[in-house]
């Protein structure tokens, strides 16, 4: 059993007084890859947001390779955890490769001076994510499905053992959403990274994930989708009547 | 985009002048003389940029968009000179023209004294912005991933405000508000400089900068003429086209 990497126990999370998820307990073993779903609104973008630390935690604890996220210096955490983010900066006018080596920032001088190793990664960062023949276009001269590509190669290069992705798949075509959730699946399984992604792709997501967080208002459950499967959660994921979950092909269909 | 002038930085300089040379003046204040010099009007400039900036980093803070925090600074533009007139309506005709030299610019007519807290001012600015370079390049990215490299966010916005406080209150007190060069010039740089790495930008915009103002003094002062026209108007004259310029051709400027 590969040691827990990201562990979570009564986690409430929300905005102030507004609580919008409660009691939230899972824990992620190293070299997992993690779907999480749930309808629209249900809070998936805040949990992110929560589980990155940007936003504080109402209640509950999270536990970053066994130490409380609240604890630790900005500069060790961003050695722990990195992220991808739906809402894009105002990265338009960098390469690929600048870019990406901005992802190396914690590693950096006060400079940002890069050595051996911060150039071996960004390389290696750039090959793992096939963008060797991109790496001197603009950001904004790319595809949907490219920059995504950029973004997960920047947080790789921040090697960290965690990484957190809110929607990777939004706004990609059928084959590359899979093409990047493939990618995140091997990288996960293959450099022993922990990745939790939030998608609305669940049927892709029961096929490729490790485990998966059902986030709903009143009972979410985590666990291997065929647990999940078993137990009967996704019957209840969404109003009945419009569409159905064959327990038989592990798949939604339209009624 | 945002400029000293924009943001009513600037403006908040000239306020200060403006009490200092004017209200001060009305209140019986300045009678002996040897308390008005330079020195004293650099402090009041100063201090009315700092303060404004204060203000606006305030209001900054509760708004998260760029154009509410433009409008914001057009404001503030307007109150400081709705407070200037109502000021130079009850000064003399002497204090009156005292202010309005100074509001012309001018790069000359300073004493090795002054050019020496000038240098100084600048190069306490300089110095905070090589400290900045590293925070202003993960920015970039906007600040959710500049946190999540682990950039503390609040002391680099210090340091930020502090360097931009200096520079544009140290230099406009000294030369008087020059609009257009502070708006203009880095959008110029990146024309020349395909980059947005601030470790190049920053010698860049210093050097291009310097050069576009001394052309824009040679301007105010042809050699064949005896009349000297006041350089703010020369480099509005040039700035405000090229900022229209760089607005219909991008059609979408990055802040």
């Amino acid at each position: 059993m590969a040691k827990t990497i990201l562990s979570v126990a009564s986690l409430s999370i929300g905005y102030g007084s507004k609580t919008i998820l409660a009691n939230l307990d899972f824990s992620v073993p190293a070299g997992r890859f993690v779907g999480v779903v749930g309808v629209n609104g249900v809070g998936k973008s805040t949990l992110m947001r929560t589980l990155g630390g940007f936003q504080m935690a109402l209640a509950g604890e999270i536990l970053l390779d066994g130490q409380s996220i609240q604890a630790i210096a900005p500069n060790p955490l961003a050695k722990l955890r990195s992220v991808v983010l739906t809402e894009q900066g105002v990265a338009q006018n960098l390469t690929v490769q600048e870019l990406i080596t901005l992802g190396r920032y914690p590693y950096t001088n006060w400079w940002g001076k890069l050595n051996k190793d911060d150039h071996q990664q960004i390389l290696k960062s750039l090959e793992r994510l096939e963008l060797i023949h991109l790496k001197d276009r603009k950001f904004h001269e790319l595809s949907d499905g490219q920059r995504q590509r950029v973004w997960l190669a920047r947080a790789l290069a921040q090697q960290t053992p965690v990484i957190f992705l809110d929607e990777p798949t939004t706004h990609l075509d059928l084959y590359h959403k899979i093409q990047i959730l493939k990618m995140l699946q091997n990288i996960s399984h293959n450099e022993d990274k922990s990745i939790l992604f939030t998608t609305h792709e669940i049927n892709m997501a029961l096929q490729l994930c490790d485990y998966i967080l059902l986030l709903d208002p009143t009972s979410s459950a985590f666990g291997t989708p065929a647990e999940l499967i078993a137990e009967g959660h996704f019957k209840r994921l969404f109003p009945k009547g419009m569409v159905d979950f064959d327990e038989k092909t592990g798949a939604f269909v339209i009624k | 985009m945002a400029g000293p002038f924009v943001l009513g930085i600037s403006s908040g300089a000239s306020l200060g002048a403006a009490l200092f040379l004017m209200g001060m003046a009305s209140a019986n204040l300045l009678a002996f003389s040897g308390f008005f010099n330079d020195i004293s009007l650099a402090a009041a400039a100063s201090i009315g940029s700092f303060a404004v900036l204060f203000v606006v980093v305030l209001v900054a803070n509760r708004v998260r968009d760029t154009m509410a925090l433009l409008i914001i600074g057009l404001m503030f533009g307007s109150i400081t000179a709705a407070i200037v007139s109502i000021l130079a309506y009850f000064s003399s005709a002497e204090d009156l023209q005292r202010f309005v030299f100074w509001s012309f610019g001018s790069l000359g007519d300073l004493s090795y004294a002054q050019i020496g807290l000038l240098a100084t001012i600048c190069g306490l600015g300089l110095l905070l912005s090589i400290a900045a370079l590293k925070a202003l390049n993960a920015l970039l990215l906007g600040e959710q991933y500049a946190v999540s490299m682990g950039i503390s966010i609040k002391p680099s916005r210090l340091i930020i405000i502090c360097a931009t406080g200096l520079f544009a209150g140290g230099i406009t007190a000294f030369v008087g508000p020059i609009g257009f060069v502070g708006l203009a010039v880095p959008h110029l740089t990146r024309q020349i400089f395909k980059t947005m790495d601030h470790r190049i930008l920053l010698p860049a915009v210093f050097g291009y900068g310097a050069i576009l103002m001394l052309l824009c003094d040679v301007l105010a002062q042809l050699p064949t003429s005896e009349s000297v026209l006041p350089i703010n108007a020369i480099t509005s004259l040039v700035g405000a086209p090229v900022v229209i310029w760089l607005l219909v051709r991008k059609r979408k400027i990055v802040f």
